[in-house]
């Protein structure tokens, strides 16, 4: 078995399976970072392959358990290399029997200025047994291969326990709206190991305010939330993009989602008035609208909508914004119908009225354990990159022939680039003499 | 009183036009076996990389930020560090030396590229602050700038391997190119694993997910994928030579999609980074 996880054509054959795997997620969108909407639409002019990617459950490749086993097996061979890495680079690096590789080459030099030259340069004696001394310039770069593999696993590792375990939610909150613990989610993703995320009371969103630069572009998304506990008393929580908040355990994520929200009535002579809410994400400047599309429940239409945070187009910070709103049976277009807050007027057959709006924030509920792994992992390769590529071994073991000494030199890697070196030791043990 | 980024462009110019002076004394000094005109050429290379470093400080006042928002930024400084990497490995390793013709000519490219898009400055939206951002960020550029390096060893090992150019006589041994783009590989494969991790430790910080398959992570780990088994395949299936160079070269062109074009063409967390 160990053999199997060794050989280098099951590494590549792991490998190049993954690779596949990543391109067709690629190719093929997956539930978690698409709408129901785009999969809908892709899935429409995709129709032939569907059996296929429903049967191999290609629309959540990264959850599915083919993938989970794939990256298993990946995970085990790369841990069966460290261990072997480890023992050779342990087997290395301290104490041991030099294996004579290649000619002896005799220098005019005796043993002692041999050492000292050695010494000087950087060289570490490793051992002495059977007349053959050992020295090795940089021995730590033995272990720059195994650290670099257990970063690389304890970042897979890290990643699985995350991906097992994390729970998360987010919602998109209307400023005043209170959300009981078991509302749904408005996106929600929990780990195998791991139930639903639920919050810890009903919660309410104060207030959401989004700062700017003079370009018009975003500075900062500051939110405060009131979690109401059973008794009705409340414990606020402030927090703003890359500044999250703690509540019970909890990590709370100002999302860069945040704009505005518009309530609207739909008044149609045979169904009755209608509510919806719009949310619409904050525009690029004062002079863009910000644009959206909606299937709202109970319509048989689509409604795209754009709106502009200044009627007037004047700033970014307005109580007057402008919203327009087009009725769509398919792609033909059944009318348009611009409204500022408090104005009404008809939208194909009905009479829509936009009542009130306010701010909306996506807040992320998080609960993660695993981020210290990647963290540690990230240190480990980097160690790991610079023993390898910066800290090459070089051995040089030397027994004593009468009133000279006999060496032999290797570099354990790229050893051509270190021609140069040998030459220039060669020449200071000669002048040693 | 000048507009700012009229000042940006001019200076930016004026670093491409020492960059393609370079290359010319340089192709012309490697090819035609001139050693003084190869010499002067990167001198005028690091006149140019001056020239190039203020207009990096100046746009870097200018914006408020890193040059690492708005296109122009991100090209000028991706051509800054790979010619800086290339500098530095020159001194360490002088048989990259040749790579300058390809080098050379990739730097003023990438800033001119870089001058034909939108010169407006953007300010830095709240997530992008982040220190992690910052190595994210400079561990792709130095990535970029020694996996172009080994691009030029796996070119120079084709054209050696098929073509008797004179100038080609004076590049190492075709043993010594590919194993420098082998090791150079390497290097990029490292980096590039860094830089991921730094921006997945940047994602968990600003939107508390630290992986999130968008289009851009998606490339990201192809290309490093790629880059692991075209090592995993020299170094333990014997490949080198042709085949190990064109499997490179492959291996490259997924670089420069994950690098340049998914962020642009794809709606994803980086898009921001572009807009």
């Amino acid at each position: 078995m160990k053999h199997f996880f060794l050989s280098r054509k099951t590494v590549l054959t792991l490998l190049t399976l993954i690779f596949i795997t990543v391109v067709l997620s690629y190719v093929i969108p997956q539930r978690i970072s698409v709408t129901q909407l785009t999969l809908n639409k892709w899935r429409d002019g995709h129709a032939p392959l569907l059996s296929a990617v429903d049967l191999l459950g290609l629309h959540t490749i990264f959850t599915s358990p083919w993938f989970a086993a794939i990256l298993g097996l990946f995970l085990i061979s790369i841990i069966t290399s460290c261990v072997q890495q480890f023992a050779i680079a342990r087997q290395k690096t301290f104490p041991h029997a030099f294996a004579e590789a290649g000619n002896w080459l005799p220098v005019r030099c005796d043993r002692t200025a041999a050492g000292d030259t050695l010494k000087k340069l950087g060289y570490v004696q490793i051992s002495h047994k059977d007349g053959i001394t050992g020295f090795i310039r940089h021995p730590w770069g033995y272990w720059g291969n195994f650290l670099l593999h257990l970063g690389i696993v304890v970042v897979i590792a890290s990643s699985l326990v995350i991906l097992l375990t994390q729970q998360r939610g987010l919602l998109h909150m209307t400023k005043g709206e209170i959300i009981d613990p078991g509302t749904s989610w408005d996106s929600e993703e929990h780990g195998l190991f791991t139930e639903r995320l639920v919050l810890p009371s009903a919660i309410t969103l104060v207030n959401s305010i989004a700062r700017f630069w003079e370009t018009d572009d975003i500075r900062q998304i500051e939110s405060s939330l009131e979690f109401i506990k059973p008794d009705q008393s409340r414990d606020r929580v402030n927090l703003s993009i890359n500044r999250p908040a703690w509540y019970h355990g909890m990590k709370i994520y100002q999302s860069h989602q945040a704009g505005r929200s518009f309530y609207l009535e739909f008044s149609d002579g045979n169904v009755g008035t209608m509510g919806h809410i719009l949310l619409f994400q904050l525009p690029p400047s004062r002079d863009k609208a910000s644009y959206n599309e909606f299937q709202l429940s109970g319509m048989p239409f689509r409604i795209k909508g754009k709106y502009f945070t200044d009627a007037g187009k004047k700033s970014m910070v307005s109580n007057d914004p402008l919203l327009v709103l087009r009725l769509y049976d398919k792609d033909s277009l059944l009318g348009e119908l611009p409204l500022r807050i408090g104005e009404s007027g008809p939208l194909g057959k009905y009479r829509v009225s936009l009542v009130r709006s306010g701010q909306w924030a996506g807040i992320n509920f998080l609960v993660i354990t695993g981020m210290p792994g990647i963290f540690l992992g990230f240190l480990i390769i980097i160690g790991g990159g610079l023993l390898h590529y910066f800290a090459i071994p070089r051995e040089l073991i030397m027994k004593q022939d009468g009133s000279m000494v006999n060496i032999q030199w290797r570099a354990a890697r790229f050893a051509e680039f270190y021609g140069d070196e040998y030459e220039d030791l060669l020449t200071k043990f000669n002048r040693e003499q | 009183m000048y507009d700012p980024l009229i000042i940006d462009t001019a200076i930016h110019w004026g670093a491409v036009i020492l960059y393609v002076v370079a290359t010319i004394a340089n192709v012309w000094g490697v090819i035609f076996r001139n050693e003084k005109t190869e010499r002067n050429s990167y001198r005028i290379a690091l006149a140019g990389l001056c020239v190039h470093s203020a207009a990096l400080l100046y746009r870097w006042k200018l914006a408020g930020h890193g040059p690492y928002m708005a296109h122009r930024e991100v090209l000028s400084s991706d051509a800054w560090v790979m010619l800086v990497l290339f500098l530095v490995f020159m001194k360490f390793y002088p048989r990259v030396k040749p790579a300058s013709i390809i080098v050379f000519p990739a730097t003023f490219m990438l800033i001119a590229l870089g001058l034909f898009f939108n010169p407006a400055v953007k300010k830095i939206p709240p997530t992008l602050r982040s220190i992690w951002l910052v190595l994210h960020v400079s561990f792709y550029k130095i990535a970029l700038g020694t996996i172009l390096v080994a691009l030029a060893f796996s070119i120079f090992y084709i054209l050696k391997n098929r073509k008797s150019f004179d100038w080609l006589a004076r590049l190492p041994d075709k043993e010594i190119l590919d194993l420098y783009a082998f090791r150079f590989a390497g290097f990029g494969f490292v980096f590039w694993a860094i830089a991921m991790l730094a921006g997945s430790i940047w994602a968990y910080q600003s939107w508390g997910r630290f992986w999130a398959w968008d289009p851009v992570e998606t490339w990201s780990l192809i290309t490093w994928l790629a880059f692991g088994i075209y090592l995993h395949l020299r170094r333990f299936f014997g490949w080198k030579g042709e085949r190990a160079a064109y499997f490179y070269i492959i291996c490259f062109a997924l670089s420069i999609i994950a690098v340049f074009f998914t962020s642009v063409m794809e709606s994803s967390i980086h898009s921001e980074y572009f807009k």
